[in-house]
This record gives C-alpha cells, structure tokens and sequence, in this order.
C-alpha cells in the first residue's frame, strides 16, 4: 500500500459512520392520508402484468418489423426495372395475381 | 400510549381489498422503516417526502405480487426503497473530476491533519471528511457509489446488503472491487491536483 492509498484509507475511517440509525421516526399524521388518498386516485391501482408488458413489446417488435418490410417491398415494387426482385419480394408475391 | 403491534398480515390483506384505514395504518408501520433508507440514499436536491410517498405508492401497487410472510414484508418494502433511491440516482449525472481548488477551507484543514498527519477526527471533521468522499463518490456509478456507502461507511454486513439490494454475493463482491478502483483512481487525480497546486 503506498502513501496515497494509506491516506484515502485514513479519509474512509475519518467518514465511517458505524451506529447509523436502521430505524427513523413515526409519519406525519397528514403523510399517511396523503400517500394513500394518491393510490386510491389511480385507475385500479394495480401494475400491469409481466406478461402483458412482454406482450406489448412483442407486439411493438412485430409491428416494427412489419413495416420495415413493407416500406422495403414497397420500393422495390416502384423500381420498375428490377421486375424479379419485385417478383421475389415476399409481401408483394402475396398480392400479385396467379 | 397504545405499544401494541397491529397485526401487518391482517392489514396486508384489507390493504389489498383497497382498504383505505388499513393503507394508512400499513404506511405508519413501513414509514419508520423505509424512511432512513431513503434519507441516507437520497439524491442531491431531491426530497425525502416525494420519494417516500414513490416508495409506499410502488409497494401498493406492487402488494398483489408480494408473496412473502408479514415477517418478510420489511425486507421487501426496504429493496423497493433501495432501488427507488437507484433509479432516481441513476438519473442524476455524475459530477466531474474534484478539483483541490475547489475544496471548501474545512475539508483543506481536514485533509491536511487528519489525512496526511494521521490524527483522530474531531466531529467537525468528520462531516467534512464525509462531505468530500461524497463529492469523490459522486463520480461513481451509482450501484457503486450505494454499495461502497453500505459496506465501507455504514459497516453493513455481506448479508444485510444482500438482503437490501438482492444482488448476489459474488455479484455485490465485484462490484465492490471496481467501486475501490474507481475511488483510489478519483482520489489519485486529487491528490496529483494538489501537488500541482
């Protein structure tokens, strides 16, 4: 240990704070009413579930992938002179008469 | 004065009902629990009763998920409090490098007898010497920073951060060995500073 360490050693002893308190004081009596009154105004107060927060997000990638698709089929159709890669693109083949 | 416990499992339960006496009554119970959490975890200009009333709204949002014992509602309510404090910590940017000019005149005096001639701190100094590891912690993560004040300050016990943070020990272990780094290497720029001043 040289001497920089010894003394940021000496300053994390100089700051310790051993005996601090694990319990404090009682609320106010308004503290209570207050936090309970704002829990009571939301809609049900329960958080949405796990699994339909993973839902939702599947649902957004899916979405997000979709349209990124799209908007790439769609270019290609408007690039008239690329007749088979209109024809390869998977979402135009689905419209495109047999 | 009425000393008796109220019993926490029956007022879980009416809590979950949405039973407003018995929410207030949970909250007098929790209060003087997650109140000295959040006052020592507390970001910089941030209030202790905004926070708390956060903490109490997520634990009864959050009290139909709450498997636990009554017993275990303490510890439970305490880690949600732990993360609030993380999450609004983690919002706050860290504060740059700690110049020696910056220093206020009584952490000079601090540093200059209790840090380089090795004497006992006398009270006065000891909030000086508190309020600069701060100012060199505030350029940690903000894990690191929390776990460095529960192990290095509070003196807490491997188990007990364990059961704050729910982080595992090896997970809390590593952690901590960064957060020593990063600290010497802040203290290290300081003390440079300093010898060019």
């Amino acid at each position: 240990m040289n001497d920089t360490d010894r003394k940021l050693e000496r300053l994390i002893a100089a700051a310790r704070e051993p005996g601090a308190p694990r319990s404090g004081p009682a609320p106010s009596p308004w503290f209570a009413r207050s936090v309970v009154n704002r829990w009571l105004a939301t809609p049900d107060g329960a958080p949405a579930q796990s699994w339909l927060r993973i839902s939702r997000g599947a649902l957004a990638g899916a979405t997000f992938i979709m349209l990124v698709s799209l908007a790439i089929n769609f270019r290609l159709v408007w690039r008239r002179d690329a007749p088979e890669r209109i024809a390869s693109a998977s979402v135009v083949r689905l419209f495109l008469p047999k | 004065m009425d000393d008796e416990k109220p019993d926490v499992a029956a007022l879980l339960a009416r809590t979950r009902q949405r039973d407003a006496a018995a929410a207030e009554a949970l909250v007098e119970c929790l209060y003087p629990v997650i109140m000295p959490v959040v006052q020592r975890r507390l970001p910089r200009g941030a209030d202790p009763r905004d926070l708390t009333q956060e903490v109490f709204l997520k634990i009864f949002t959050n009290l139909d998920g709450f498997r636990g014992s009554a017993a275990s509602l303490e510890a439970w309510a305490r880690r949600i409090a732990f993360r609030t404090c993380l999450n609004q910590l983690r919002h706050q940017r860290s504060r740059p490098e700690l110049r020696w000019a910056d220093l206020p005149e009584d952490q000079v005096e601090m540093l200059d007898s209790v840090v380089a001639a090795g004497q006992e701190p006398d009270p006065g100094q000891q909030a000086s010497a508190r309020d600069l590891l701060a100012a060199l912690l505030a350029q940690l993560p903000a894990k690191e920073r929390l776990l460095f004040e529960l192990l290095e300050l509070e003196q807490r016990s491997l188990d007990e951060v364990r059961q704050l943070t729910g982080w595992s020990r090896i997970n809390i272990r590593v952690r901590m060995h960064r957060a020593r780094q990063k600290l010497r290497r802040a203290w290290q720029q300081l003390s440079k500073n300093h010898e060019r001043h």
